[in-house]
């Protein structure tokens, strides 16, 4: 920082193992979010060759492409080397930004938000995307006063973290994990061919080592689909439908779990069936608030009490009232999805869905695995043995990122609750911290009078709702800038990043006065209705003349797209040149077998006057006295590492960010007093810690009271208190109650919002038809456009690597041959993709690994002309295609403009409903082309490039 | 195939030299040679071996390495042909002294011109060998490209004598309606080979002989991630059939079609000039018949990337912008 | 002795790290560098291992397949008997083909003469470049014993990769090729690869037909 003194000295200098006038540093990948650990081999300051921590959990020493390619970031022209200001006069987004010292932009910055701090912290925005270090960030908002925080996960896959958290407290991806271990049958939803990358690599190769069987539901056959033994070819968003389809034939075999039910889930719950009034669709409960079941002999008793042995069918009463197990209403749903039904939804054959759903059956019920570890559960009952099922799902975006996504994810977990692998052998495992219970007990403060001037905010700014109450809402209106956890997107879990820009341009709910986006290209590729969006970063007010967002400020390490939109650039530096954590406080590196993280750490040294974010933010956070950061006017850290060492959720909690090494002496975990030298202690372990749990307390963990004990001793979770699944989500039906106008605490009065409510928030799963799916629509676009990552780039960030960009630098529009012959169309051809926002060009390549309806391309491959340092007539400018140009950000037939296109219940993007209709072109290149911008980085014409370690210079 | 300039330049002037070395052996034994014209004869094969011998030498990329190139003359033809090819330049030399300024009038001359002519025709044999016994160049991988190679070289050769010999001469009056039947014999092969050219285009489909047992497959790999590339030069996008067909006629018209018309025409007319124009045409036709020889030659590899010809890729040329930093 | 590596096609995903991970260890090792073209404008560049993307079959019977292709090693190495200068050459103690590029004079002889397309041309050094099986990695005492093998095969999510002796019948790479039917490519052409490949295996439903015909005759 301006003055480099650390409150504390951390050893930077670079561990010297010589072997052949080589060093090795370990430090954790950030070529992806996959956090590998990775061993950086170097030759005095230059890298020699970059490869896996064999040791480390999460990636075993394999690395993939683009880690390999880390070289080629560390040293690409794109970097940016010094801080940046909009030219003085210049409009914004034509990226013409002069160098300023670090001193003037800080105080800029420092200075808008000291303003905004003292009238109404509301008016700083401050959104970030790829970011691994959301506790921080978090914080660091919380701390200064605005409720408009988030990370990147409103166009991400908000849907299925809500969607799990709200049925067993934990989800896919950071949060949970199928066990392929074990697994003998596996069924894969709607991932493309890297997420996670090289763990879930690793996984699947074990199972086809053992021979286990492996299914993938996706409209595209690709990765990790190249090896399915079957692959269920099927129409997009229609998944929902697909596992109604397949609990209707288990339930009808008998081929579910009902111990597990009755043991571990909400299913035998008994709920209240008093339509019209405020109790119905709740749980009946104890008075002091235990769900009730029925036991065989008609006594109603609470849940605990029960011990398992509570039915899962009949009507019973009570003091009038109708009362019947919550697995009840789950089968009237399902009853309705028939194989038939599901069949003429999602294209896939009933015979095939009838087969599937008795696969999973069977091997679920038939062959349980039984592994020889002994166990007690939470009513006291002492297991011998521990029974797993061996079937695993997988899921990501391909549910997600639908506005259905939500209703489908929750279908998919009441289907495993079905057929009872959650967090047993061969099923889907937790990974710590979860579980946690269902939802989460974290919620954001929710009265506008929370967010004070110059007063950190209530209550962490992002949290899980259980009630209407939670809402953050003035009346109908929304607190926060996106809208989240308001009455559009109730559980917002995650923020909602793609409202922020139309709303802040339209002032709606109110105006801001600084953007700051952090490692989000939210200028292209990141965003939807792209053109539009770029133009709201500059709209003006028509009467003054000003910006509608005054102050956009970026954090980027290379000159993206969206640095051309900036007033202020701030330059990172890469991932190889900063210290950093992966926390538990975040999103960990946990394996099932228990809690791991770990950090990052210089490699490198730093390239021109480039700093960690997180230390400017510390550095703007001291300027500005937030309390948290300064003391008595003295800053509690210098830099991001001082923050990892010393920071604690609470002051003396002993939990901070990182979870090994606590402790003065280094000698404690998970709970222990901050440790100045825990970066040293962690460098010298190759970068990671990681406990392994004892098998007692592996599995079954919303139900193993020793690992309840133990999660609650490292404060893992508030009691050591049984987890119960939510195979009815009682929250959800708070909010259809509130839409009814039956809720007594806040509710809705605009009908459209009560609508909404009342039909999205079905307590059990439901299916329905994608927002974009109306007559309208569905005859004018027959076609659904999607995207897959590709798995040699990670977003916009590979484009301007040397090697990636080898890999994959154009992308064309994927389309069935059957499909193609029908509309006349030709292999190599030039077509009009056109949705109901617009149209856009694109080169067509037939492909028989793409379901007839729809129509696919990688995304983020293509770039604006003069951003990334390439020159202009790149395949990626000339040749790629973006089709963000033309998915549409706000909700179909809606004139009045009132909704995104969101997923009504978490405010997920639904990206992958976009309808579209194509036909031949008579324009035979990319369009639209957006016009070049002045470049940051100058595109270096290298002729012939031979990187070589020793000896060459940048 | 990418065609290699050099390499165009070397086959052709090695045939050309080798072709009037033969010629002038021939036409020396029988005696209608003067002195005068039997040194431009000399010289015209010294000054064609010579363009194809700097040639050949610019195809090579490593010079100091030059040094061990017969290293292998057991096992490589092309450590063969650069002896051979040596050889044959060297007896040329040779023989162009010995017309320059030694006694031509000698059997001992008249040996050495033989000696030569067969230097001249080992070389080209050879050169044809290197070509031929490539099993993965599908289209070489056959005798008939060592017929076509060396029958090319003998009659590109023997019609450069007409630069010397007037066509109106008497002697070129005999010796024209051998070349008209050797042209035939030329375009016959020719046509031999071609249709060994398209067969082994037709041969790599995906359907055979990848060794892949999920064949017929197709490629996915998009536009400029898909071979050929450019440090391939032995791949090179498939030439589009309507260029390959006009190829076909050019070369029918310049080997054979007009030379013919040319030795007609002088017969009946006796036009000095057309003596000029005839090697031309010869000349024009060989080089335009080596480019089609390298460029369509199919290779194995293609088979990963057979369905090409759809979206060629941009790769394999060279890149458009030529910019001059160099970075390491 | 034939070291060689297996490629098990029913786990490759054609994620491409065997091909970067490739480059970026060799670029800067003995065999190096491994050179690119224009690489911030129309970008093309020099890969020892490249990864080929394939379909097959017909809707909705398709199936995707990724085969890395880099040099065979082959027995019969045609590229080795065709250089003139012997910089083409297969070591005698285990089979590994290699360049000497301080003999090589850049002919291009030998990537005529390879049929797999696997050798590429370093304009700027003026020699011939391809996969040496890492045998600088293999034979460096001063790494580590988990590195002294192919950085490919190291690299590699799926352990789609194996390395080891062909000609030693109790290797895993021998074991390998002989239980799961490992293929080499273009046979016809006589090489003899020792880089062999492994079929897909998929794996049957459990589900028995009759079971399953008579829920959909009664059921559904
Ligand atoms: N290499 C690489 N890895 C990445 C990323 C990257 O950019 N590059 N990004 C990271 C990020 S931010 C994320 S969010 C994750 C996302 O990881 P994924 O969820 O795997 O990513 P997507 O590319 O969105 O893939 C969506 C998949 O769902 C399919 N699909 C679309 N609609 C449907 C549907 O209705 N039903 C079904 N069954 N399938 C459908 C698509 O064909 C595609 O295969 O990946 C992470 N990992
Ligand atoms: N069509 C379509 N669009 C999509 C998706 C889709 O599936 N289809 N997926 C969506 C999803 S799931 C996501 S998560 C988003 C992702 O979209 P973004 O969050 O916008 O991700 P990136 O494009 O990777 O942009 C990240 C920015 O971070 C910068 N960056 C890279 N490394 C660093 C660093 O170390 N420090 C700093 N300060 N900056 C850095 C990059 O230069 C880049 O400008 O895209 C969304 N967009
Ligand atoms: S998967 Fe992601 S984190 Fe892991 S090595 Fe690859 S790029 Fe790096
Ligand atoms: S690294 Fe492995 S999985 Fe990836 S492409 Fe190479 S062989 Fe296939
Ligand atoms: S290019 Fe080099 S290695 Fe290849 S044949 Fe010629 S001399 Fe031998
Ligand atoms: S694959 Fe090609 S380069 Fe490798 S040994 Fe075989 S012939 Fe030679
Ligand atoms: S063995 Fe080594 S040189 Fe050969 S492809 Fe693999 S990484 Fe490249
Ligand atoms: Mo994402």
């Amino acid at each position: 920082m301006a003055t480099e003194s650390k409150l504390l000295t951390i050893n930077e200098e670079i561990k010297d193992e010589a072997t052949n006038g080589l060093r090795r540093v370990h430090t954790t990948c950030y070529m992806c979010a996959c956090r590998c650990g990775i061993e950086v081999t170097l030759e005095g300051d230059r890298i020699r060759f970059l490869s896996g921590i064999p040791e480390n959990p999460v990636n075993k020493g394999v690395w993939c492409a683009k880690g390999g390619a880390g070289i080629m970031t560390e040293y690409s022209p794109a970097r940016l080397s010094q801080p940046l200001m909009r030219e003085p006069g210049a409009p914004r987004g034509e990226g013409r930004l002069v160098p300023v010292d670090w001193e003037t932009a800080l105080n800029t910055v420092t200075e808008w938000l000291r303003e905004i701090r003292k009238t109404d912290p509301r008016r700083l925005a401050y959104f970030t995307g790829r970011d691994q270090m959301q506790a921080f960030n978090g914080y660091w908002a919380r701390q200064f006063g605005t409720p408009n925080w988030a990370a990147h996960g409103g166009f991400c896959s908000v849907n299925m973290a809500a969607g799990g958290m709200y049925s067993i407290g934990g989800s896919f991806w950071e949060f949970g994990w199928p066990d392929l271990e074990h697994a003998r049958w596996f069924m894969m939803f709607g991932v493309a061919e890297d997420h996670p990358s090289n763990p879930l690599k690793l996984a699947i190769s074990g199972l086809k080592e053992r021979g286990g069987r492996f299914i993938v539901v996706n409209p595209v056959k690709s990765g990790y689909g190249a090896l399915a033994d079957e692959w269920v070819p099927i129409r997009p968003g229609t998944d929902g439908a697909l596992i109604l389809a397949f609990m209707h034939v288990l339930i009808r075999e008998g081929l579910i779990d009902r111990e597990y039910l009755r043991h571990w889930t909400n299913a035998p719950a008994l709920v209240m069936r008093a339509p019209g009034t405020p109790r119905d669709g709740l749980f009946w409960r104890s008075p002091a608030g235990d769900m009730m079941v029925a036991l065989a002999d008609g006594r109603l008793v609470p849940y605990m009490e029960a011990r398992g042995e509570g039915m899962l069918e009949g009507e019973y009463t009570h003091d009038g009232i109708r009362l019947e197990p919550a697995f009840q209403l789950l089968w009237q749903e399902v009853q309705q999805a028939t194989p038939a039904w599901a069949q003429e939804v999602t294209g896939v054959p009933k015979r095939t869905i009838v087969r599937l759903a008795m696969e999973m059956g069977t091997v679920a019920q038939r062959h349980p695995i039984v592994l020889p570890i002994e166990w007690v559960d939470a009513y006291g009952t002492q297991h011998s043995v521990t029974v797993g099922r061996p079937v695993a799902f997988h899921a990501m975006r391909g549910l997600a990122a639908h506005t259905n996504g939500f209703q489908t994810i929750r279908g998919l977990f009441d289907l495993m609750m079905l057929l009872g692998t959650i967090d047993v052998p061969g099923g889907f495992l937790y990974k710590s911290p979860y579980p946690k219970p269902v939802p989460p007990p974290v919620k954001p403060a929710p009265n506008p009078d929370d967010y004070q001037p110059n007063q950190p905010a209530k209550a962490p700014l992002l949290g899980y709702p259980t009630t209407p109450d939670d809402l953050l809402v003035d009346g109908d209106e929304p607190i926060r800038i996106d809208e989240s956890y308001s009455w559009k997107y109730p559980l917002a879990a995650h923020g909602t990043i793609q409202n922020v820009i139309y709303n802040a341009a339209s002032q709606k709910p109110y105006a801001i006065d600084t953007l700051m986006i952090y490692m989000a290209n939210i200028a292209w590729n990141s965003t939807w209705n792209t053109l539009t969006t770029r133009d709201l970063l500059t709209a003006r007010d028509e009467t003054t003349g000003e910006y509608k967002i005054p102050h956009v400020v970026v954090f980027d390490t290379f000159d993206s797209e969206t640095v051309a939109y900036a007033d202020v650039v701030f330059p990172d530096t890469t991932y190889l040149e900063r210290w950093d954590a992966t926390s538990l406080q975040d999103r960990p590196i946990s394996e099932p077998d228990g809690p791991a993280d770990s950090i990052r750490q210089p490699a490198v040294p730093r390239y021109a006057d480039t700093r960690p974010t997180a230390d400017v933010l510390i550095e703007l956070a001291n300027r500005l006295q937030l309390p948290g950061f300064v003391e008595h006017g003295k800053p509690r850290y210098r830099t991001y590492a001082d923050f990892i060492q010393l920071w604690e959720t609470e002051p003396g909690s002993g939990v901070g960010l990182l979870a090994g090494f606590r402790g003065k002496h280094g000698d404690q975990m998970l709970v222990g007093e901050p440790n100045p030298r825990q970066l040293e202690a962690y460098a010298a372990h190759k970068a990671f810690w990681q406990y392994r749990l004892p098998d007692n307390i592996r599995y079954y963990r919303m139900a193993n009271q020793g690992y309840l004990n133990w999660a609650h001793q490292v404060k893992f979770i508030g009691q050591p208190s049984m987890i119960v699944l939510h195979l009815y989500s009682e929250p959800l039906q708070t909010f259809r109650l509130a839409g009814q106008g039956l809720w007594p605490g806040k509710k809705p009065t605009n009908p459209e919002l009560k609508e909404r409510l009342v039909r999205y928030f079905s307590p059990v799963p439901i299916w329905y038809a994608p927002l974009e799916d109306r007559a309208e629509e569905r005859n004018a676009y027959p076609l659904r456009i999607i995207t897959q990552r590709p798995m040699t780039h990670y977003h916009s960030w590979g484009s301007h690597n040397a090697w990636l960009r080898q890999l994959l630098n154009e992308n064309p529009l994927f389309m069935n041959p059957q499909k193609a012959r029908e509309l006349g169309l030709r292999d190599g051809q030039w077509v009009w993709i056109e949705s109901r926002i617009g149209r856009m060009t694109g080169r067509l390549r037939l492909s028989d690994a793409v379901e007839p309806d729809t129509v696919w391309t990688w995304n983020a491959i293509a770039k604006g002309p003069g951003s990334w340092a390439l020159d202009s007539e790149s395949p990626e400018v000339t040749r790629a295609i973006l089709i963000n140009h033309i998915i549409p950000d706000r909700m179909a037939g809606r004139e009045g403009d009132e909704f995104f296109n969101n997923d009504p219940v978490t405010g997920q993007a639904g990206w992958y409903d976009t309808r579209v209709r194509i036909y031949p072109s008579e324009i035979h290149e990319v369009w639209p082309r957006v016009a070049p911008r002045q470049p940051v980085a100058q595109p270096r014409a290298v002729q012939h490039m031979a990187y070589r370690a020793k000896g060459g210079g940048r | 195939m990418r065609p290699a300039p050099q390499l165009l330049v070397l086959t052709v002037g090695q045939g050309i030299a080798a072709g009037l070395a033969v010629a002038l052996a021939a036409l020396w034994s029988m005696g209608v040679l003067t002195h005068r014209e039997a040194v431009w004869l000399v010289l015209l094969a010294l000054l064609t071996a010579a363009i194809g011998g700097v040639a050949s030498f610019f195809h090579m990329h490593h010079m100091a390495a030059a040094r061990y190139i017969l290293r292998r003359l057991k096992s490589s033809w092309l450590s063969r042909e650069a002896l051979t090819t040596g050889l044959f330049g060297g007896s040329l030399a040779i023989l162009a002294a010995w017309s320059l300024f030694g006694s031509t009038a000698s059997w001992a001359y008249v040996w050495w011109l033989w000696v030569t002519a067969a230097a001249g025709l080992l070389a080209m044999w050879v050169t044809a060998m290197l070509y031929a016994t490539i099993p993965a160049v599908l289209s070489w991988h056959t005798p008939v490209t060592v017929i076509s190679l060396l029958s090319l070289g003998l009659l590109s050769g023997a019609s450069w004598t007409g630069l010397v010999l007037p066509l109106g001469d008497h002697v070129f009056r005999v010796f024209s309606v051998a070349l008209m039947v050797f042209m035939l014999f030329v375009l016959g092969i020719k046509a031999l080979h071609w249709r060994h050219f398209g067969e082994s285009h037709g041969r790599l489909r995906a359907e055979t002989g990848t060794g892949l047992p999920f064949a017929p497959y197709r490629l996915q790999d998009t536009g400029t991630t898909k071979p050929p590339y450019r440090m391939q030069t032995q791949v090179w996008p498939a030439i589009p059939v309507p260029v390959r067909n006009l190829f076909y006629g050019l070369i029918v018209l310049f080997v054979g079609v007009g030379p013919l018309l040319c030795l007609l025409l002088a017969r009946l007319t006796g036009v000095e000039v057309l003596s000029v124009i005839f090697p031309g045409l010869v000349s024009v036709g060989v080089v335009l018949e080596r480019w089609l020889f390298f460029a369509d030659a199919t290779h194995s590899s293609r088979v990963f990337f057979v369905d090409e010809p759809r979206h060629p890729s941009r790769v394999a040329a060279a890149a458009k912008k030529r910019a001059p930093v160099s970075q390491a | 002795m034939q070291l060689t590596i297996i490629t098990d096609l029913n786990k490759c995903v054609g994620c491409k790290s065997c091909q970067m991970s490739c480059k970026e260890h060799n670029t800067s090792g003995a065999f190096g560098p491994v050179p690119d073209e224009t690489p911030y404008q129309d970008p093309d560049g020099m890969w020892w291992n490249r990864i080929i993307t394939m379909e097959s079959g017909e809707y909705p019977n398709t199936s995707v397949l990724y085969l890395p292709k880099a040099c065979m090693h082959c027995y019969d190495a045609p590229c080795v008997p065709v250089c003139p200068t012997g910089a083409s050459y297969k070591r005698a103690d285990n089979g590994v083909v290699l360049i000497d590029y301080d003999t090589c004079i850049g002919c291009q002889l030998c990537m005529w003469a390879c049929p797999y397309g696997v050798r590429e041309f370093d304009e700027e050094e003026g020699v011939v470049k391809k996969c040496t099986l890492c045998i600088d990695r293999l034979e460096d005492e001063s790494l580590p014993p988990q590195e002294r093998q192919p950085a490919c095969v190291q690299s590699c999510p799926t352990h789609a990769r194996t390395f080891g002796d062909l000609d030693d019948p109790n290797s895993e790479v021998s074991r390998l090729v002989q239980e799961r039917q490992g293929f080499g490519l273009l046979p016809e052409l006589g090489a003899r690869p020792s880089v062999h490949y492994l079929p897909r295996r998929p794996a049957p439903s459990p589900v028995e037909r009759e079971e399953l015909e008579e829920a959909l005759k009664e059921r559904y």
